[in-house]
């Protein structure tokens, strides 16, 4: 059953980008910034990891913790450091922002961390399902548990809890939100902090899952993240998890065909294309 | 309860308002009349914490407030109700009540009375903001200002979302929280005539500056007043 084993694959793969993009469109739908550093802030999470692993503890949730809570305040930073005086001038002020913003990272990565790549040494402590139709590696299992947590975590903020409502309201209307008692400054520092921590936590689970960690690994990331925002209507959480998803499953089932010769990673911006020519507001409708 | 005092309020190079002054006192229905453009909406909009002050004060129950964020205004025991609503269109009609109280720690109270005050948004509460007719999200509008359970309610041109036979029917709603709950209502109306027939006093503003003020009954039989803002 090939078939379900590319399904695990395409879900794996779709769950992080779910998981990045959700931060991304979550700041889009407030703010209505483009958050090209958002990429950066995935990859910081994989060297905060890396270094927690390498100097502090082995245990992987040690390592994952901290860097999903340095991931968070480094968003908080950006936004209260820079975004925030940048607001009220046109919007390509804070896209421009942004882009140096990611650009200074990946270079403090390379100057700090070395241009070459490291391997993650952290070991999920999961076992590894072995059916007679598909395997999933402890790897695999633990994105899989670990996004759907996040990601229930996040929808029971977002419709549960007043600061979910006060997220709801200030992406529909900012003014107006402030006019209702909600303190407009803590609920976008909150809102960068969580978006943060979960594309920090993206960050961990894909270094853990290649191997590896690098100074760029977020630039394909900042790309496709896009792309799932789009697709997902922009600032829309379900539409983002569901387009995200999505990009798993077509990537890699068109990836795995043999006469399909397009390289993988452009796939995202096919269907991008495609579906800004026939559906330019996205796949799915906002929540 | 409310004084602004010099207030100056510009857009860019424009001032709006050119040193307003204005009162409202405990339990009282006030008007601010005028032509569109003459500032009306800025005045609400500077005393909630909408727009940016330039000159002058605002002291709210003795509290000098032009300085602070809208969202700590609210929790002074004010609430505006937008020109247009302004509603959250993507939410439910109970998740807008529910923002409307979020100052608030025992909504409860508040929102029986909302829905006693206007039943069809109880009928709708679980319906999307965005199906209702325009006559019932200005009266959710009115709603969500409520569920703060404001000491100054502000009022921004509530004729102009709803019927023309709604408008005596919703003032004179204001009329009676004021007297029922001695709630305070500043209303910014260019609907001049239904508007002083229940307020206490008017302000007829003009290009930013109050041209005229006093009772409702004197605004009504002031000669300039009829001509200009009753069409008599």
């Amino acid at each position: 059953m090939a078939v379900l084993q590319q399904l695990i694959f395409a879900l794996v793969l779709g769950a992080t980008y779910g998981l990045i993009a959700v931060g991304l469109t979550m700041v889009y739908g407030i703010l209505k910034i483009l958050h090209v550093a958002h990429a950066g802030i995935y990859a910081l999470g994989a060297y905060i990891a890396l270094s927690v692993l390498q100097h502090l503890t082995p245990n992987f949730w040690g390592a994952l913790a901290i860097a999903m809570l340095t991931t968070g305040l480094a968003g908080v930073l950006i936004y209260r450091g820079v975004y925030y005086y940048t607001l009220r001038r046109s919007r390509i002020v804070p896209l421009i922002v942004s882009i140096g913003i990611f650009t200074a990272m990946n270079e403090l990565f390379r100057l700090v961390a070395g241009p070459y790549q490291h391997s993650f040494p952290a070991k999920p402590g999961l076992p590894t399902l072995i059916t007679p139709y598909f395997v999933i590696t402890s790897k695999q299992l633990l994105i899989l548990i670990l996004t759907a947590a996040f990601l229930i975590a996040l929808y029971l903020i977002l419709n549960r809890t007043k600061v979910g409502l006060a997220w709801q309201a200030c992406s529909q209307d900012l003014e107006m939100a402030g006019a209702m008692g909600v303190n407009v400054d803590w609920a976008v520092a909150l809102n960068f902090f969580l978006g943060s921590a979960l594309a920090g936590a993206a960050g961990v689970l894909m270094a853990l899952y290649r191997n590896m960690v690098y100074p760029t690994m977020g630039h394909v990331v900042a790309y496709k993240a896009f792309v799932v925002v789009v697709l997902g209507g922009f600032g829309s959480v379900r539409g983002c998890i569901l387009a995200g998803l999505l990009l798993g499953v077509v990537e890699t089932f068109l990836g795995s065909l043999e006469w399909f010769e397009f390289p993988r990673d452009a796939i995202a911006f096919l269907v991008l294309i495609l579906v800004l020519m026939f559906r330019p507001k996205g796949l799915f409708g906002r929540l | 309860m409310l004084e602004v005092e010099g207030l100056v309020v510009g857009y860019g190079k424009i001032a709006a308002l050119m040193g307003v002054d204005l009162e409202v006192g405990e339990g009282e229905l006030v008007a601010i009349i005028g032509a569109n453009g003459a500032g009306k909406s800025t005045i609400l909009a500077a005393i909630a914490g909408l727009r940016p002050v330039h000159g002058g004060a605002i002291r709210f129950r003795g509290r000098r407030i032009e300085g602070l964020p809208s969202w700590s205004r609210v929790r002074l025991g004010l609430a505006l109700v937008p020109e247009g609503g302004r509603v959250f269109p993507d939410l439910s009609v109970e998740k807008n009540l529910r923002l409307g109280a979020f100052t608030v720690r025992e909504p409860k109270q508040h929102l029986e009375l909302v829905f006693s005050l206007f039943p069809v948004l109880q009928e709708r509460r679980r319906q999307r903001v965005g199906t209702l007719s325009g006559g019932e999200r200005q009266m959710l509008a009115i709603g969500r200002a409520l569920m703060a359970d404001p000491q100054l309610l502000l009022v921004d041109e509530v004729s102009m979302g709803l019927m023309p036979k709604l408008v005596p029917e919703v003032l004179e709603t204001f009329r009676r929280l004021r007297d029922e709950r001695g709630m305070s209502v500043l209303l910014a109306e260019q609907n001049a005539r239904e508007a002083l027939a229940v307020v206490d006093r008017g302000y007829v503003l003009k290009n930013g500056q109050v041209a005229l003020h006093g009772s409702a009954e004197e605004l009504r039989a002031d000669p300039q007043v009829k001509q200009a803002y009753l069409g008599a």
